[in-house]
């Protein structure tokens, strides 16, 4: 039985989120990680360009190198198959053995998949979540020339943009009446929605596919309205839920997501979580959810590191942000774009050819999200101010201005501080 | 850690560091060819800002944590070992996460021509390898950008 002071299962961002964390305070004692994807850490984020034909190596996120530089042994190719967590021990798909001191699930995400009639026996349906499955559609594109997209999320949107650039007939069915519905407010997603309609795109809005038509091969899909949509390709991308493989049969608490403390530790005191397996706190309203998002990731992964290393840091807290960035018109939000209830304010600028749209969501003065849509530069100075909760009453007006935002809004006192930048970020900035 | 030192009440709104920041990281390293042949107007990584009477000029701030890394799904973004935050332009695929990640605006998009990428202040580092201080502060006839030491806080993670 082999032995490491650290087991990171996983490599990706939350993994290499941890592996920072311990090592800032930590610079000795041993990391190991494994994770079952022979290319080690890369970025599921864009695999998109993979599909397009980027080499696999472009996806690397951090480079070989990096785990060699941060003194961490690799065990890639292999997955995790059993976690003892009462002895301390994981268990590969080789039967090899591996006893921790302490552990970080960084396990990911599972993509959601609906019972769809007829989906069984069919090559060509796909989900759209990492390498093996972005092969799996690059591998057969000569195969098929239109295909239908199920859900119309950032998966979803993205990937049927990415197969409509490689010349496919694209239809995207969404259940809602509304394209990407968790980034956007109704007025931007009607933007986004006809951006890609102008590429050629179909849409289908508050309907479903109901089933998959054909023997091996693919025909169509059949819509719950009735309609009949021939397509020779179908990929699912509603969404991921947090993978609870490894969790099963375990004391490690976990519902719809792996329960984590403020300090990223499951209710086993050596087992730690990050990343899309988590439930983590969303700042924006204070609950706990599945937030599948990178930036979020990241910050989780090494706030957990901290922790494992022995230093108490709490999570503050993740905000969502969203950046479609495979439109050409660049759209950005962050925190709650669609108010919930008559408590917030909403203020918006628009200009008539719909190249320029921003909407500011506020509460008793506070900006709580936003949405820009055409003019990006300086959109973190909102999120910032998200963060901060700082009371934009007497400014909002001016942040709605098409210009790049600057600091020059912001109260001489902040930027001062900034300016000669005594302390340093911090999540509670 | 020695970063630029902005003093707004110092700025006259000269625009020089726009002008020196933008040839320096030109591949001609002239402003005029920069800007006529090089296409690299907006492309400056320090960002003067006015309303007068009031001026100033900002850029990243290389935080200890960085914001934009966070954000940055390709790893173009790493903190090297001497704390500045550097973009690889090159390995850049302009997501935009840290547009909006950054909470001073400091990491921008390059949204004209097809080189989409996002491009941030690298404080000069090659101009600090040969012992040179930042383009900005060299071009600022004020005083008003400052190269100097800044006193970290202890015990900053996030």
């Amino acid at each position: 039985m082999s032995k490491a002071d650290y087991v990171i299962v996983g490599s990706n961002v939350a993994a290499v989120g941890a592996i920072d964390g311990i090592r800032r305070h930590d610079k000795k004692s041993s990391i190991l990680t494994i994770a079952f994807e022979s290319l080690g850490s890369y970025s599921k984020a864009m695999l998109a360009a993979y599909i397009e034909g980027a080499n696999a190596q472009w996806l690397e996120y951090r480079g070989k190198d990096y785990f060699k530089k941060m003194g961490v042994d690799c065990l890639f190719g292999r997955r995790v198959t059993g976690l003892d967590a009462g002895k301390s021990i994981l268990t590969t798909d080789n039967g090899e053995e591996i006893s921790y001191k302490k552990v970080l699930l960084g396990v990911g995400g599972v993509p959601f998949k609906p019972a769809i009639k007829g989906a069984e026996g069919k090559e060509l349906v796909f989900t759209f979540t990492d390498l093996f499955d972005a092969q799996k559609i690059r591998e057969t594109l000569p195969r098929f020339d239109s295909a239908v997209v199920i859900g119309a999320g950032f998966t979803g949107t993205e990937i049927a943009y990415t197969l409509n650039k490689l010349n496919k007939k694209v239809t995207v069915v969404e259940l809602g009446d509304r394209v990407l519905v968790k980034a956007l407010d109704p007025r931007s997603s009607e933007i986004a929605q006809s951006l890609m309609q102008g590429e050629g795109i179909e849409f289908y809005l508050n309907d479903t596919v109901e089933e998959i038509a054909g023997n091996k091969e693919i025909t169509g899909v059949s819509l719950k309205s009735g309609k009949f949509i021939p397509c020779q390709a179908v990929i699912t991308a509603i969404g991921v839920i947090p993978n609870g493989e490894l969790i099963k049969n375990t004391p490690i608490k976990f519902d719809r997501g792996l329960d984590v403390d403020d300090y990223m530790c499951t209710n086993v005191p050596n087992v730690y979580g990050a990343g899309d397996v988590v439930k983590a706190t969303d700042i924006t309203d204070g609950q706990k959810r599945s937030l599948p998002l990178w930036p979020l990731a990241f910050q989780q992964g090494l706030v957990a590191g901290i922790n494992m290393a022995g230093v108490r840091y709490p999570y503050a807290g993740g905000l969502p942000m969203n950046s479609l960035k495979f439109l050409k018109v660049p759209i950005l939000s962050a925190g709650i774009t669609t108010p919930p209830d008559a408590g917030y304010e909403v203020i918006s600028v628009s200009d008539p050819k719909g190249t320029f749209y921003r909407s500011l969501v506020l509460k008793e003065g506070r900006l709580k999200g936003f949405v820009t849509i055409g003019e990006i530069d300086g959109a973190g100075v909102l999120t910032g101010l998200i963060r901060s909760k700082t009371d934009i009453s007497g400014i909002k007006t001016r942040l709605l201005n098409k210009k790049k935002i600057g600091l020059m809004q912001m109260p001489r006192e902040w930027r001062n501080r900034i300016f000669t930048r005594r302390d340093e970020t911090d999540y509670n900035d | 850690m020695k970063k630029v030192i902005i003093v707004e009440d110092y700025c006259i709104a000269c625009y020089n560091c726009e002008v020196a920041c933008v040839a320096t990281h030109s591949r001609s390293e002239d402003p005029v060819k920069a800007y006529k042949r090089e296409g690299l107007r907006g492309r400056t990584n320090a960002v003067v800002e006015v309303e007068s009477p009031l001026a100033f000029s900002s850029m990243c701030r290389h935080c200890k944590h960085p914001w934009c890394m966070d954000a940055c799904i390709s790893g173009a973004i790493q903190r090297l070992d001497n704390g500045i935050v550097y973009l690889d332009e090159e390995r850049c695929v302009g997501c935009w996460g840290c547009v909006v990640g950054c909470p001073y605006g400091a990491a921008h998009p390059n949204l004209a021509g097809k080189d989409k990428h996002a491009f941030k202040c690298d404080l000069c580092i090659k101009r600090l390898d040969a012992g040179l201080n930042p383009a900005c502060v060299e071009a600022c006839p004020n005083k008003a950008l400052l190269y100097d030491e800044t006193i970290e806080r202890e015990e900053v993670h996030t």
